[in-house]
């Protein structure tokens, strides 16, 4: 008796293509964000929301009340060891397909916190995993909205049969984004030394990720 | 009415309980660069504090509160404060007269391997926050107190973390704290 087919094994015709077209182009010009704020983050992105920035002209301005009516989590802002669990509940009562963005250093690893914080989490992709980062402390309202256009690339990418071909954003823009990094580095630290160090501790957050992060999280983010 | 005569009436009121302490140095305005006059006048006020011993707690509390001169009607804040590592650890009460505008701090020092101190809780409502911070961060147990758990940390979280020796958490239910991701280590 023949194997079920996996659909992920199809290539992808004519009609799923036009399939995966259609319901990217809806998913993307309306990704409703949950209506949770953390800290000092959560002030930009009601300031994003309101009338000067108005994410609603990106679809993403429906701030919903319940995380079974929202496609995205802004985690923005510090995320402590007591909400971990929380955020946890939230992020598995939002159904597929959900995106997580983690709005501004304290979200991302800890921000200020990341040393002596002994009750913050060093970042939320610990528990959850995370699609984007949005750098800043807090960022400014543009970077949010540049982070939600960042997602809508991703969401562009998607297929039906294989969400994660969005990763093939990274691959294609893997030079320029890496070039981009390194143009950041050169202006920060002039010191190669101080450089050397720079990179010594990302190799070393690399490997401790690979360690201990769920493989979900490495997959997605 | 001003601490000095607070304090002078305290002291006339309790001679036993209060303890003589050195004075702190006056703050002398050449050394402080270019800060508000009112700002070092107010350092200035909340450094005039009075010491007393723990067992008295409660009666000169009260004094304070039902004494007419006095009339302290509202507790501002309870800080618990550890010094230094080995030494006694510290719980000031600054207290707060509406009807007169002045307040007043009392301090007290009790052992660091037996901190216990009577709860206010039934002489001023306001402290029972106060003092479950106090407990959660510091870890001073406040004898009396209804409800004396976390109000801060997670329930089952380890040590209190204001102490001078504070062991910084490896793991938290299984999530690294990430101590191991310092910078030039």
């Amino acid at each position: 008796m023949p194997s079920k087919p996996d659909i992920t094994d199809m290539v992808p015709g004519v009609l799923l293509t036009k399939l995966d077209w259609v319901i990217n182009w809806g998913r993307r010009n309306s990704i409703w964000p949950m209506g949770f704020g953390l800290a000092c983050c959560a002030i930009e992105m009601m300031a994003t929301a309101a009338t000067k920035f108005d994410l609603d002209r990106f679809g993403a301005g429906v701030f919903r009340g319940s995380p079974r009516q929202s496609d995205l989590m802004i985690v923005s802002g510090t995320v402590t060891h007591k909400m971990g669990p929380r955020i946890r509940t939230l992020y598995e009562q939002m159904p597929e397909p959900r995106y997580v963005m983690a709005h501004g250093a304290c979200a991302t690893n800890g921000g200020p916190y990341y040393e002596f914080g002994y009750h913050v989490m060093k970042g939320v992709d610990l528990i959850i995993p995370v699609d984007l980062y949005v750098p800043g402390c807090p960022p400014r309202p543009e970077a949010l909205i540049d982070g939600i256009m960042k997602l809508q690339e991703m969401i562009k990418r998607e297929s039906v049969a294989n969400r994660h071909r969005r990763l093939d954003y990274w691959e294609d823009h893997k030079d320029e984004l890496l070039k981009e990094l390194d143009s950041h580095k050169n202006t920060f630290f002039e010191n190669p030394e101080e450089k050397e160090s720079i990179v010594a501790w990302e190799k070393k957050v690399r490997e401790f990720r690979e360690k201990y992060l769920p493989k979900e999280a490495l997959a997605t983010a | 009415m001003k601490p000095t005569e607070i304090n002078a009436i305290l002291k006339e009121k309790f001679p036993q309980y209060v303890v003589e302490r050195a004075a702190y140095p006056e703050i002398k305005a050449a050394e402080v660069p270019a800060r508000p006059k009112a700002l070092l006048k107010s350092a200035q006020i909340l450094r005039e504090e009075i010491q007393i011993k723990p067992e008295a707690l409660r009666e000169v509390i009260l004094y304070c509160k039902n004494e007419s001169r006095l009339s302290f009607d509202m507790l501002h804040c309870v800080s618990g404060i550890d010094y230094k590592a080995g030494e006694p650890l510290g719980v000031t009460y600054t207290l707060t007269s509406i009807k007169h505008k002045h307040f007043v701090c009392i301090n007290t020092r009790i052992p660091r391997d037996k901190p216990n101190i009577a709860s206010l809780v039934d002489i001023y409502p306001a402290a029972d926050w106060h003092e479950r911070e106090t407990f959660d961060l510091v870890g001073i147990i406040f004898e009396g107190h209804p409800n004396l758990k976390r109000i801060l940390c997670a329930d089952d979280w380890d040590g209190h973390p204001l102490r001078k020796d504070y062991v910084f958490p490896q793991f938290y239910h299984g999530i690294p704290t990430a101590k191991e991701l310092r910078w030039n280590s």
